[in-house]
């Protein structure tokens, strides 16, 4: 079935096209995040570099499980509110705002540890804390966009 | 990855080809946003769907969320194959040889 021969022409097929076009900006109206979504995980990421000031194993540890039940009830939340699920780990300019975003936050909590454990400048795990706040916010907004005008942008 | 120009009639019928281009850039898409996505009863999207999954094109899956079942649908590997292929058969329809194209060699037509 699959590969008969249909009679298609020219007509039919650019309006097939043009309902491809419709579905896909009808899909990008309704990826709308939700505006404490991001500041939300921002606050999760950050959380855990803060706890990493106290330098108790417990307080990071639970700083951790708090981020990851955190992810899961905001991707649940995500797909519940929008029905559709997008993973940030996709080919093309979306897909690479998501690995800056990755890189940028590893940097940070690398620069942080080695400014506290290694030179014992306190404050170091707070001040990252803050900045991957900052890039969660900034960047996830950013991933939004490239993902809509992706979306608007493909056949 | 090149894609070979393909008509595909499981593909091709407006509501399983709206289908198909709402799947194909997403991770999955729950059932009752492409009922409400395409205007149809849940009857006619499950026909087409049904279609598309013995197609081996769509995969269907069901998730407990409290106590309701909530059913996403996504695009198989073989389903973007065929979906990709189906739209670059119909843009081959469209423009022949497209602009870029225009100067060098011809599109493939193998469609169909």
């Amino acid at each position: 079935m699959s590969s008969q021969r249909h009679d298609v022409g020219r007509d039919e097929a650019a309006t097939a096209l043009e309902a491809i076009g419709a579905s896909r900006a009808d899909l990008a109206d309704r990826l709308v995040t939700p505006a404490w979504y991001h500041p939300t995980l921002g606050l999760l990421a950050g959380g855990v570099l803060v706890s990493a000031e106290s330098h108790r194993w417990w307080v990071f540890t639970c700083a951790a499980l708090v981020y990851a039940v955190g992810c899961g009830v905001l991707v649940s939340s995500y797909r519940k509110l929008t029905g559709i699920w997008v993973s940030g780990l996709r080919k093309g300019p979306a897909g690479r705002i998501s690995m800056q975003l990755m890189i940028a936050l590893y940097a940070v909590a690398g620069l942080a540890a080695l400014l506290d454990l290694g030179l014992g400048l306190r404050g170091a795990f707070v001040v990252g804390g803050g900045a991957a706040f900052v890039l969660v916010v900034v960047l996830g907004r950013r991933f939004d966009e490239a993902l809509r005008a992706e979306l608007r942008a493909s056949r | 990855m090149t894609v070979r120009a393909r008509f595909d009639e499981v593909v091709h019928a407006p509501n399983r080809l709206q289908i198909c281009a709402m799947l194909a850039p997403v991770d999955s898409v729950d059932f009752a946003t492409a009922r409400d996505a395409l205007g149809v009863a849940d009857s006619v999207l499950s026909k087409h769907v049904k279609v598309l999954q013995d197609a081996g094109y769509v995969a269907v899956r069901k998730a407990l969320v409290g106590s309701r079942t909530r059913t996403s649908l996504a695009l198989t590997k073989a389903g973007r194959r065929a979906y990709d292929g189906h739209v670059a058969a119909l843009r081959a329809l469209v423009d022949p040889v497209p602009d870029s194209r225009r100067s060098s060699s011809p599109v493939s037509r193998s469609a169909g």
